[in-house]
């Protein structure tokens, strides 16, 4: 039997990469597919979605405008998609030269016809088997978001096993892959990179996994043959005796976390790329053994020039953290005049605590903030930007309950925030929700995580009915634009288009269409499962087409018990759905 | 104390809190075989899709092995999370006995033996999740409480918290630490927190 076995494996690889091209046309009949240049990274069609949030800037906001306030309730479905994998539903979809590249989890990757939603390759990621012990690394294959990035005619992968594989965008073939990083350790991504100036910029995740202590990366490589340019670490800089103080006595082999787990952005201007930073681990100072330490970078923002990886600055929206409040989130660059004056702002609500931040991205300089949720873990910031936190909330012995807000799955979660240039607003998806922690203390196994915490179940806060909110404000000043609540909490990214709209979904399986200067919804449609992933539009042949995943959430489940009178599918249902309007509604 | 003597200690607190941990581990499991019978049918109904049927997770989280154990302190804690919050369609809608049966379940694939008497809600504050013996399959769960067979922590390579071997404060039905072991064992090779082995402050309930 040994031999016919091997031939079957050798057979299976082959087709791991499935071209149906090459089944269904004659010779040489993949299709033709025009290269992403880095002008179009910089500028990119206001026609076509080319990475994670459209634009460098992570703005999440498209320039198209044939869907608007006047027909977007007339929205039909033009085609819908199972995704190939079950899990978390975290899709972001891309498209360029009407081509759709849809990753998943276990980094499956397909190709679609975008107009009529036909296959055209897919790509199956073949990864290395954990034992079944290893149950949080496991679980980051099934976590998998905006995986891909499109450059020249590549596409770009990061996978769950730490590898960067650089496919041919029209055939699905393997041009080159390299192993960054160990995974046997527990290293592996769960986010995409951006590609920019033939460098790709990516962080690793995975670093709250016991064996990783020490190392967590922002890292660049060359986009022709992914040889490693420079790498960071934020949880251990030589380079800044600040940030080492930061951690007391605890030396980099017991340092966790540090997580750039949502992809970071770029501004040509200055040659910088920004990223936000996950929470330390483990999560409680008692255990962790820091003491009073800020721990940077953890909760921060870092300012990299993104020719040499050295930090320009960095920001640290909720130093000390104990309680998993996470603040890598999408960093959103925008040029505003603020008094008179033209500033480059950052604008990210950082962390699950839901504080928004405006920074000054030149220098850091802290502009701003505003609470949108309810949360009890920072009690004021200094004019300077200094973050003060609750130190009565902070665990002194094993198993102490303290009541937490918001929430370890937030306030803010990894579902990304839109800005509109038309409305100078930016609209982000939050949950009012509590839940108590306790630390404990325990010897830490290979594959798992070392948060040694243990949260009760979310609970809305005192007085708060609608867990769901909506909430878009200026981002000159932070003054409230619109607010929309409730009961269930959104599941989705949210996408703002020329069209006036802001589009996203919800735990109850609702995606709606908002006005983006009311708030008032103008379309609402129930699908099969909670709205997720990153909804996206594009354009072909004059007709737009709007993009909304589905499938499996564990935030509607998680936060469930808060509005019991919604029941969330035990069925995944894992999808993409089309919407575009008739063909007779006059455009 | 110098930083090897310190690393020394911690090591030798950590032996200790595995063999303390141990010994608080209920005697006998005080749920029945029928009543983690019907707990693993109500299980693989309402929670095996997402959870795994072995309990290895799935889209929801591994409810077997260390990490599950070792981080929810008694079985309260996490009856508590589960029967408010589970299953996603209809939290905290099944049935009171349902709930515990499936408790029962669960710590039954975690290694706890049946015993004479059904699990209460009032026995789940004292079952200490940490002091399971190791997770086994229910067919395979030993005749007797295996308590006695804990063994100090082997070397496993893996990093450990800096406070690892540190005797931290307690409160409640966590693993308490006990000091002064006698033997020195080495400095597990998992990373572990920095505070591990040290006694950290607890709260009595």
């Amino acid at each position: 039997m040994n031999v016919p076995f091997k031939h079957a494996l050798l057979a299976v690889t082959a087709l791991s990469v499935l071209t149906l091209p090459a089944l269904a046309q004659d010779a040489g009949g993949a299709r033709s597919y025009a290269p992403v240049t880095n002008d179009m990274i910089l500028n990119p069609p206001a026609e076509e979605w080319l990475m994670w949030r459209r634009t460098l800037d992570n703005q999440g906001f498209s320039p198209l405008d044939t869907i608007n306030k006047d027909n977007v309730d007339q929205l039909t479905l033009a085609w819908a998609w199972p995704m190939a994998e079950v899990g978390q539903q975290e899709t972001a979809p891309l498209v360029h030269d009407g081509i759709m590249f849809l990753s998943t989890n276990q980094n499956i990757v397909q190709a679609l016809d975008a107009k009529t939603g036909d296959l055209i390759w897919e790509y199956r990621h073949v990864l290395p088997e954990l034992p079944a012990s290893y149950g949080y690394q496991l679980n980051q294959a099934r976590r998998q978001k905006n995986s891909i990035a499109l450059y020249d005619d590549k596409v770009i992968l990061a996978t769950v096993d730490a590898k960067l594989v650089s496919l041919d965008a029209a055939t699905g073939q393997v041009v080159w892959e390299t192993q960054v990083y160990d995974s046997s350790l527990g290293y592996s991504y769960t986010v995409g990179p951006i590609v920019v100036n033939d460098k790709i910029i990516s962080a690793i995740s995975g670093c709250s996994i016991a064996q990783t202590a020490g190392g967590c990366y922002i890292a660049a490589h060359d986009v022709n043959t992914g040889e490693e340019i420079w790498r960071f670490n934020t949880l251990d800089d030589p380079n800044n005796p600040e940030q080492q103080a930061s951690w007391g006595d605890v030396p980099p082999e017991n340092r966790w976390g540090g997580t750039p787990w949502a992809t970071g952005s770029y501004d040509p201007r200055t040659n910088t790329t920004f990223w936000g930073i996950g929470m330390p681990g483990p999560y409680a100072e008692l255990v962790r053994g820091s003491g009073d330490g800020d721990v940077l970078y953890t909760n921060a923002t870092l300012a990299l020039d993104a020719d040499t990886g050295e930090r320009k600055w960095h920001y640290s929206h909720l130093p000390r953290d104990n309680w998993d409040l996470d603040s890598p989130f999408e960093r959103v660059l925008i040029d505003e005049e603020v008094d008179g004056e033209m500033r480059h702002l950052l604008v990210t609500v950082a962390g699950k605590n839901g504080i928004a931040f405006a920074l000054d991205r030149d220098t850091g300089e802290y502009l701003w903030s505003k609470e949108t949720v309810y949360q009890n873990v920072v009690t004021s910031i200094d004019a300077d930007g200094r973050v003060n936190i609750n130190e009565d909330l902070i665990p002194t012995a094993i198993g102490e309950e303290k009541y937490i807000c918001t929430s370890v799955s937030g306030g803010k979660l990894w579902q990304a925030g839109a800005y509109s240039p038309q409305t100078k607003a930016f609209y982000v998806p939050l949950t009012e929700a509590c839940n108590t922690v306790s630390a404990s203390q325990s010897e830490f196994t290979a594959g798992n995580a070392v948060g040694a915490m243990r949260f009760g179940p979310r609970v809305l806060p005192e007085g708060i009915e609608n867990a769901g909110v909506i909430d878009a404000f200026s981002v000159i000043d932070g003054e409230d634009v619109w607010r929309h609540e409730q009961r269930t909490v959104p599941t989705s990214s949210l996408l703002a288009t020329a069209g006036g709209l802001v589009f996203g979904g919800d735990a109850g399986r609702f995606v709606k269409a908002f006005d983006d200067e009311t708030g008032e919804v103008l379309w609402e449609q129930r699908l099969n499962a909670p709205i997720g992933g990153h909804p996206m539009t594009y354009q072909i042949d004059g007709e737009q087409y709007v993009v909304i995943p589905a499938g499996f959430s564990a935030q509607a489940g998680s936060s469930a018990s808060m509005y019991p009178e919604v029941p969330v599918p035990s069925g995944s249902g894992n999808s993409i759905f089309v919407f575009k309007l008739p063909a007779n509604s006059g455009n | 104390m110098n930083r090897k003597a310190t690393m020394l200690a911690r090591s030798a607190i950590a032996a200790a809190m595995a063999l303390a941990g141990a010994g608080h581990a209920m005697a006998q499991g005080s749920f029945t075989a029928e009543q983690a019978a019907r707990g693993q049918t109500e299980y693989n109904s309402q929670c095996g899709a997402c959870h795994g049927f072995q309990l290895e997770g799935g889209v929801g989280p591994v409810l077997a092995g260390a990490e599950f154990r070792t981080n929810w302190g008694t079985a309260a804690a996490v009856h508590g999370y589960f029967s408010v919050s589970m299953p996603p369609q209809a939290p905290g809608r099944l049935s009171e006995q349902a709930y515990l049966d499936i408790m029962a379940h669960i710590l039954n694939f975690n290694g706890l033996p049946a015993g004479d008497a059904e699990l209460t809600l009032e026995d789940l504050p004292s079952v200490n999740m940490a002091a399971l013996p190791e997770a086994a399959a229910p067919e395979a769960a030993p005749a007797e409480a295996p308590a006695a067979e804990a063994a100090p922590a082997a070397p496993s390579g893996i990093p450990q918290a800096y406070t690892w071997g540190q005797q931290l404060p307690t409160v409640g039905g966590q693993t308490a630490a006990t000091p002064a072991a006698p033997a020195a064992p080495e400095r597990p090779a998992i990373p572990q927190a920095y505070t591990w082995g040290q006694q950290l402050p607890t709260v009595t309930p």
